[in-house]
């Protein structure tokens, strides 16, 4: 269930950062479309990720939630840096659906991380509906507050509720996960 | 159990669901550093991987690979980060 890439890059272990490079080049590169602006700059997003991933590797905690997870906090904080650095100077556009030249001797490994956004749907699923609107939009779409409350039709301070309620919530129920499959020995 | 304690404890978690979801102005930015202050063994990463959960829950079932050269210069990066250790223990490069 848990990949254990990140202790082994750690310890300075090549091999795991290449592992790393296979397992997570493609997540990475999906977070990284999603929130810049243009090609060239998911480019240089990328590559400043992967720096934070190897320095931080060291920190995971596979007690604490999944290799997947740990790498996309990871990435979303580089990211959201990056996206509030560039919006205080420049109008952006959304990213553009180009074609772009995929590795093909790059062997996606996708099944764990598939397994595990299934399971983070399977979480998100247990907020309230109004809970989880609001944190998709919020955190996936990157609508402000305002926005949303325009958006769902729901007041400025419902909104918020609704987010930090669910963000708290969804917090208690991966700690609860995590807890439950240290239990059962998984 | 409840005290001030717990209202501290509720309130760092509220910032935290906060800068995760919308960011948080300088105030409340300075809150929230010296509510750290007072709990460092809190973790705050608990709530960032929370909203991590959410951006997974939202990826498309099939990830684009990167592109080729691009995977080249990552790895280009790593070489220089984790040289390869010689057959003697002693790295190489540095």
């Amino acid at each position: 269930m848990t990949q254990t890439i990140l202790p082994r890059v750690a310890t300075g272990d090549p091999a795991a950062v290449e592992e790393c490079l296979r397992h997570y080049g493609g997540l990475v590169w999906s977070l990284a479309r999603r929130f810049c602006a243009d090609h060239a700059e998911a480019e240089d997003a990328v590559q400043e990720i992967f720096i934070a991933i190897w320095r931080n590797a060291g920190r995971f905690d596979a007690g604490r939630g999944s290799e997947a997870t740990y790498i996309t906090m990871i990435a979303r904080r580089r990211l959201i840096d990056r996206y509030r650095r560039r919006s205080r100077d420049l109008d952006t556009t959304p990213l553009e659906d180009e074609l772009v030249d995929s590795s093909s001797s790059q062997h996606v490994e996708q099944a764990e991380i598939r397994e595990e956004a299934a399971r983070a749907r399977e979480q998100m699923q247990r907020l309230r509906p109004e809970e989880r609107r609001v944190l998709e939009l919020s955190i996936d779409h990157g609508l402000s507050q305002s926005e949303i409350a325009e958006v769902t039709e729901m007041p400025l301070g419902t909104v918020k509720t609704h987010a930090r309620r669910g963000l708290i919530r969804l917090r208690e129920l991966l700690g609860a996960d995590v807890r439950a499959a240290k239990g059962g020995g998984a | 159990m409840s005290g001030p304690w717990q209202s501290a404890e509720k309130r760092l978690l509220q910032l935290l669901a906060d800068r995760a979801t919308f960011g948080l102005e300088s105030e409340a930015q300075c809150e929230l550093d010296e509510l750290r202050r007072t709990m460092p063994d809190f973790e705050t990463d608990s709530v960032e991987l929370a909203a991590a959960t959410v951006q997974l829950a939202r990826l498309p079932a099939a990830l684009e690979p990167l592109p080729s050269a691009l995977e080249a210069k990552v790895r280009a990066q790593a070489r220089v980060c984790f040289p390869p250790i010689s057959p003697t223990g002693t790295s190489h490069g540095e």
